[in-house]
């Protein structure tokens, strides 16, 4: 294995690329890639393969040069140029060295320099393929031979070395030529081994990624940087031992390969947390007759590692080593896939020795540039071939900074050393491959250097040694006008009245036997009366806890539970209990509170289940509050009086610093009671506020309401990502406003890490979070709790002296979120569950420093493939569209959605059923559109003398014994039908579908009643029933589609073999409305039966005629013509009849043989529904029953909690498993990266397409979304943060790709707008098939009744069915136009045009 | 059966494989003195694949099992029995 190459462009079509041998004169699947950098990148040296040789003795020029001279002229591929026609290569090959060998005198010391510079020149191949320069310096000789890539790789390179050397010696050249090589390779291409590789590379998916190491390639770059990997000699004795004992393979190369792709795996898994890596393998093929050819003999082939992360070295060295065997034994010569790799592994066997007697060296100097899609090169080599392993990795400065590039070659080497050497007896090999830590000591000094830096301006002022009460105690005395509230009632009061208020509410808690040690609940609205309150809760000495009114009862109530509260104020004391209540007594100074003591408890949602309690004491609230106010007042020079807003809910931790900070400098609290948006509206209105403190969300709609008006100094944004671009939006609304990103979870005391936003520094997509507050310590691990290097993403833990240390009564999560790790002191760390980096910023002119920069929550951290992408990169990418106003990102899963939230509480209907609404109240769409239709749907029902005279017909047009053939599940819909319709003395045939799982209660329902019953009677199956259920399951996630087609196509059949002209159904009165009637009919006032029937029928052609399984494996030839829809027709029992339910139960009870069966669930006959149910679940989200059941209880058969507890009923998953193994179905659960987006007003309507590919010009492939969802509004939870679980499922329909047909008429664009409005979709093309868009045959109906509505004309309902695309259906909607038209009088079309104008 | 499984698989590495100037024999050690590298075993594995018969599982393509041709045919009659 050896050596380099370079591979193609990512978005060069693999296809494209000619496989195996080409005619004489064509370029190799290597030199086509390399030609491609070459072109792209003509000014990069990237073809540069340069080796320096130095002699130790004496070289006589002329005689070099001709040896030289002598081994190109042996050599056909040195005398090979490539001339560029038209961006196609020509190589050209003359019979005379293309280039000679220059001789110059250097300067010992300039040697280096020359060579640096002399590399970095690309060859121009049009001319030579190789540079040659014979160098004397200061009495040394040096050879520079530089050969392109496009004739040469490392072996190759050696063996001009040896040519030259024999040449030089008087000794003859061996002669080669690649393209003779090339063409004998022709001759295996016939072998099957040959045909059998090719084909299994060609199935190898290509997966073009954005290199990524230290961080993504933001852009392409060729430059990059040699990092040597430093082993000590006990490390490579080490090395040596295991490759010859443990890790022995065939040979020491191929188990260094082994060893080396392991390393390379670990730390790349270590340094992106991706689990899977693919490898660019070189490969070359020197067999006996090649082994001294001269050219690019190596080939690339792609070994794919996967990680678990909880391999030790040695469990992943075992699968890495078997996969190179399956590597090598697919590589033959001309079948590597035309693939892009990030990460190439390069273990060299080229040794280049002795220059004949003559001692040389040869250094490979690299030329500085590589191919951009290498994000990093692994090389290996031992050129000298002293035994000597030679490490480096070539690192492309797309994927790591300098800082970076300077640590590299320490991580590799800690990676080599855990795996090679023993701790405690206990061999590397055997240890987890997260138990490495990869910083070496200068590396940990640099990060914490991070952490004493921080805050420098602050920290002498930080040093606090009293509690807020007393504080505030000094600040306010005599102070005048310090609190006020807006809102209906402008209030205000000095802060000795504030005091004064605070001290009596405190002694009227007192009074009550509250202090130290209690916790006093504030069940308020953002109110003066709540500020009052929590500061009197403080005052005497108790903490307080906020509950938000506004929560739902349950986590009121949990919260007043797990706090234990001493007692809750939901409104202030009335002023007479306050008068009547003493002051506080003695002992209640300021001073007395202890530091240590609890000053709040606040209630934070986990990501999971209920709120947790985060205590926070009085020392750690006066840290947080000193740190604000030197940060946020203490140097502002514009020195005038702080007003502060107080519009976010008291229950947020956020709120805190407005809640308490004015007091202490003298500012102004300003309680904004509205909340919310209401409250930003007032504070707009209001116009005073100069302080700020709010999350992203909250700024995003103050820009809204600005008026501009508003004297902004300072803004502090805390809670979540802050976007750049939000922040230049907000300077430019409010040129005097300082901007301080605050970061800080509840635990760790509202804000822990700050950073002034600078315009002309911070032009990162995040604002930076900044340095530490004084005393913070900050540290970013990776997943195995390791400090992970500089510039890298980590998860981060911090340690501040007085922050919580706890959550209260929950052991387990505490333990989770708390803990010390032995490698970073005694301290307690908490675990914030947010991912961040730090990046080292120049903003101090000259002096860097490093700042930490967010990147989201770990848990939003999506996967996909195995590779780790950011959800708010995408974001920003998609922000960047200019008709994106804000989106969030999230992998939506179907299963995870699938638990419904409520139901509609008439019909029981789940609110996860897409397309449906529901109101205030919760009631469901359907139930309206029911209420509002079912009195005029009343027309579309029969009665029992309509259902004789149908039998009557039927009798009459019966060619057989037969009148009707009814379709019998067994079920007691048709089991009642099927008694009714004897009763009526019609002559009945029975048909039941055995589909393979209909459950053995429901068929011995169907055998006895027909034999109670003296009616003829067949079950029907067919053996291509587990292929329909797969199709059905394939398109639709479930299995009911299949069965129903099976049972319509097969009692077709039959009826049209027994002369029977009516086939019966047993739909119930629910499946009729769901199906049949759709509510714009009513809307209308156009509700016709007959034209549904019509409509019906046209869609029943359709039903038949589409392409699927029941086509392809049933006999449908009778659905050729339209003839059988008129020979048998269907008659739906219940449109003629309804039955109560309790009637129909009775009288199967007293009539029939009918039990219910006890082996299935309780409405179903069918035991394979189950699997349908867990199927539709998982890939769709929602229940299949959902709407069907609400129907049944909107019809009263079945009762709201019947269907509600059925929707709940438990599923054997493992039956379902053994069910779906024998069907051959796996489910494909939906992970969909799905972006939600809020369009700008006033935008054009956008499509997936067009977002999809906005997305793709900036990020890779993994990182576009699949489903992209308009909303009007990002949710966002009470706290100001988006609210993820509220966030509407992605259709089906927003998936959809393809090119479509735009629209070109006036017509047509209309018409596109109402399909994209009823299918959900963002565009619809005017070729497209209404039903292969997702539409039903109720939605079509719906769709006509729209159209006709739209252009005042009358559409028959089956012109739906006729004309599918929109391109047909506009041609019908012109012409019904021009005959309206042609239809009036002038009169009505001069007030018709009067209209339009 | 061994006898003519050493002669073919001589013949066969001699005419397709080595890279060494001299023939290899049976016991030629073929990985030290370089005449097989491991693309060169893969190979081999494959012929035994398509010529004999015998499924090698990657895991044994060891120094053991492939240091020579007689160890070859070892391995290869280990697999048969």
């Amino acid at each position: 294995m050896v050596e380099h190459q370079t591979s193609p462009p990512s978005g060069t079509d693999p296809a494209a690329q000619p496989v195996g041998l080409r005619p004489r004169h064509q370029l190799s699947t290597t030199q086509q890639l390399i030609w491609a950098g070459e072109r792209l990148y003509p000014d990069a040296p990237i073809g540069n393969m340069p080796n320096v040789s130095t002699f130790a003795g004496p070289i006589d020029p002329d005689r070099f040069c001709a040896a030289v001279t002598s081994a190109v002229l042996a050599h056909e591929a040195l005398r090979t140029r490539f001339v560029d026609v038209q961006g196609v290569p020509h190589p050209r090959i003359a019979s005379e060295a293309p280039s000679s060998t220059e001789v110059i005198e250097l300067a010992p010391d300039a040697l280096d320099d020359w060579l640096v510079h002399r590399l970095s020149q690309p060859i121009d191949v049009a001319v030579s393929p190789y540079d040659s320069v014979l160098i004397s310096s200061g009495g040394t000789w040096t050879w520079l031979m530089n050969i392109h890539h496009l004739v040469t790789d490392a072996t190759s390179s050696a063996i001009v070395f040896q040519s030259v050397a024999e040449a030089y010696h008087g000794r003859p050249v061996a002669p080669s030529s690649f393209v003779d090589h090339q063409a004998s390779l022709v001759e295996k291409q016939i072998e099957p081994r040959w045909q059998k590789a090719a084909d299994h590379w060609a199935a190898a998916p290509a997966s073009p990624r954005r290199p990524v190491l230290y961080r993504p390639a933001a852009e392409a770059d060729t430059a990059a940087t040699r990092a040597p990997v430093e082993l000590s000699t006990n490390d490579r004795d080490a090395l040596n031992a295991l490759l010859a004992g443990d890790l022995q393979m065939l040979s020491v190369d191929l188990a260094l390969a082994a060893f080396l792709a392991t390393a390379t795996a670990v730390y790349r898994h270590r340094l992106t947390g991706d689990l899977s890596t693919v490898v660019g393998l070189p490969i070359h093929h020197r067999d006996k007759t090649s082994v001294g050819v001269v050219g690019p003999l190596i080939e690339l082939f792609p070994l794919e590692l996967q990680i678990a992360p909880d391999d030790t070295f040695r469990t992943l060295h075992k699968r890495v080593a078997r996969e190179i065997f399956n590597v090598l034994g697919h590589a033959q010569p001309g079948t590597s896939p035309a693939q892009s790799f990030d990460v190439v592994l390069n273990v060299s066997t080229a040794q280049f020795g002795m220059f004949g007697e003559l001692e040389a060296q040869t250094r490979w100097i690299p030329s500085g540039a590589v191919d951009p899609n290498h994000g990093l090169r692994v090389q290996a080599y031992d050129w000298d071939g002293l035994g000597v392993l030679q490490l480096a990795l070539d690192i492309n400065h797309s994927v790591a900074t300098e800082q970076q590039r300077l640590f590299a070659g320490e991580h590799f080497a800690a990676i080599i050393r855990a795996a090679v050497s023993s701790v405690d007896g206990a061999p590397g090999i055997d240890s987890p491959i997260g138990a490495v830590p990869l910083i070496s000591a200068t590396e940990t000094a640099l990060l914490d250097s991070y952490n004493e830096t921080g805050s420098d301006a602050v920290s002498t002022e930080a040093v606090s040694t009293e509690t807020v009460v007393a504080s505030m105690r000094r600040m306010l005395a005599g102070s005048a006008a310090n609190i006020a509230v807006v809102g209906d009632e402008t209030q205000s009061l000095s802060g000795t009245a504030f005091v004064t208020r605070v001290d009596r509410v405190a002694g009227y808690l007192a009074a009550r036997g509250i202090g130290a040690g209690d916790i006093v609940g504030i069940c308020m609205p953002g109110s003066l009366d709540a500020v009052v309150a929590i500061h009197a809760v403080l005052r005497c000495g108790a903490a307080f806890t906020p509950i938000d009114p506004t929560y739902p009862e349950e986590r009121q109530q949990h919260i007043r539970t797990d706090a234990g509260l001493a007692t809750v104020l939901e409104e202030l004391p009335s002023e007479a209990a306050l008068a009547a209540s003493d002051p506080l007594p003695a002992g209640h100074d300021p001073e007395d509170i202890d530091l240590d003591s609890l000053a709040y408890l606040l209630y934070t949602s986990g990501s999971t289940g209920l709120p947790k309690g985060v205590p926070i004491t009085h020392r750690g609230l006066a840290e947080y509050l000193a740190f604000a106010a030197a940060s946020y007042v203490g140097d502002d020079p514009s020195a005038e009086p702080l007003v502060v807003a107080l519009h976010s809910s008291l229950s947020f931790d956020l709120t805190i610093t407005s809640l308490f900070l004015p007091f202490l400098v003298g500012g102004k609290l300003q309680v904004f009671a509205a909340g919310g948006v209401p409250a930003l509206s007032d504070m707009v209105a209001d116009g005073t506020t100069t302080w700020l403190k709010a999350t992203p969300s909250h700024l995003e709609l103050l820009l809204r309401l600005n008026d501009g008006l508003l004297p902004l100094r300072t803004l502090v944004v805390g809670g979540e990502a802050f976007t750049t671009d939000l922040a230049r939006r907000l300077v430019a609304a409010f040129p005097n406003v300082r901007i301080f990103n605050e970061y800080g979870p509840t635990e760790a005391v509202v804000g822990c890490m700050i950073h002034q936003y600078t315009p002309e520094h911070d032009r990162g997509v995040a604002v930076p979070i900044g340095a530490p507050a004084p005393g913070v310590r900050l540290y970013l691990l990776d997943d195995y709790q390791q400090r992970v290097p500089v510039g890298v993403a980590g998860e981060l833990y911090i340690a501040r002296p007085a922050m919580a240390t706890n959550y209260r009564n929950r052991p387990e999560l505490t333990a989770e979120r708390f803990a010390t790790l032995d490698h970073l002191g005694p301290d307690t760390l908490y675990r914030t569950g947010d991912k961040a980096v730090l990046e080292i910023s120049t903003s101090d002119g000259a002096e860097s420093s490093l700042q930490m920069v967010y990147l989201g929550r770990v848990d939003e951290q999506i996967k996909t493939q195995g590779v780790r992408l950011e959800p708010g990169e995408v974001e920003a990418a998609l922000n960047s569209h200019p008709s994106i106003a804000q989106s969030a990102v999230r992998l939506w899963s179907a299963d995870v959605a699938s638990e419904p939230l409520s139901y509609c509480p008439k019909c029981g209907l789940p609110t996860n059923v897409p397309g449906v609404e529901f109101s205030d109240e919760g009631i469901c769409s359907t139930c309206e559109h029911y209420e509002a239709v079912k009195d005029q749907a009343d027309s579309y029902f029969r009665t029992l003398d309509d259902l004789a005279a149908e039998l009557a017909s039927a009798r009459a047009r019966s060619t057989g014994d037969y009148d009707v053939l009814h379709l019998l599940s067994g079920g007691k819909d048709s089991t009642y039908a099927l008694y009714q319709l004897v009763a009526m003395g019609a002559r009945v045939r029975a048909l039941t579908l055995d589909n393979g799982f209909i459950s053995d209660g429901a068929k011995d329902n169907a055998r006895r009643a027909v034999e109670d019953l003296g009616v003829d009677h067949e079950f029907v199956t067919t053996d291509a029933m587990n292929e329909i259920f797969r199709d059905s399951l394939e398109r639709f996630s479930n299995v009911c589609n299949g069965c129903y087609k099976t049972i319509y196509t097969l009692s077709i059949n039959r009826a049209h073999e027994l002369g029977i002209p009516v086939i019966v159904t047993g739909l119930s009165r629910g499946q009729l409305f769901e199906t049949r009637l759709t509510p714009a009919q009513f809307d209308a006032d156009r509700f016709d039966p007959e034209a549904i029937d019509a409509a019906v029928l046209e869609a029943r052609k359709v039903y038949h005629r589409v392409d699927d399984a029941v086509s392809r494996l049933l006999d449908v030839s009778l659905f050729a013509t339209d003839d059988i829809f008129d020979e048998v027709t269907f008659l739906d029992f219940y449109r003629y009849t309804d039955v109560e339910l309790e009637q129909m139960l009775t009288f199967l009870d007293e009539s029939a043989p009918w039990l219910r069966p006890n082996d299935t669930g309780r409405s179903t006959n069918c035991l394979v529904n189950a699997a349908g149910i867990v199927v539709h679940r998982m890939e769709q989200g929602f229940h299949n029953y959902g709407l069907p059941y609400s129907w049944d209880v909107k019809l009263g058969h079945k009762t709201w909690h019947e269907a509600v507890e059925e929707l709940d009923d438990p599923i054997d998953d493992a039956e379902v498993e053994r069910m779906l193994g024998e069907i051959g179905y796996t489910p494909k659960p939906v992970n969909e990266l799905t972006a939600w987006y809020v369009p700008e007003p006033g935008a054009p309507q956008m499509d997936a397409d067009e977002l999809r590919r906005h997305v793709a010009s900036q990020l890779p492939a993994h990182s576009v979304p699949t489903a992209f969802v308009a909303v009007d509004a990002i949710p966002l939870s009470p706290n100001g943060k988006v609210a993820a679980e509220k966030l509407p499922a992605p259709t089906l329909l927003s998936r959809l790709t393809g090119d479509r047909t735009p629209p070109s008429t006036a017509v047509e664009e209309s018409l596109v707008a109402i399909w994209a409005d009823l299918l959900g979709l963002r565009s619809v093309g005017i070729d497209d098939d209404f039903f292969e868009l997702g539409g039903t045959s109720l939605k079509a109906l719906e769709m006509i009744v729209w159209v006709g509505d739209t252009y005042e004309v009358q559409i028959p309902e089956v012109t739906a069915f006729q004309h599918r695309t929109i391109r047909g259906l506009a041609t019908e909607v012109e012409q019904a136009v021009i005959a309206a038209i042609a239809a009036m009088t002038s009169g009505e079309v001069a007030a018709e045009l009067e209209d339009l104008t | 059966m061994s006898e003519l499984t050493t002669t073919q698989l001589i013949d066969y590495i001699n005419a397709e494989i080595s890279t060494a100037a001299e023939p290899v024999g049976a016991d030629t050690d073929l990985l030290l003195t370089g005449a097989v590298d491991s693309l060169g075993v893969v190979r081999i594995t494959q012929w035994m694949e398509d010529n004999l018969g015998t499924q090698v599982d990657p895991l044994d393509v060891t120094l053991e099992n492939f240091q020579t041709v007689d160890r070859m045919v070892a391995y290869v009659t280990s697999k048969s029995a």
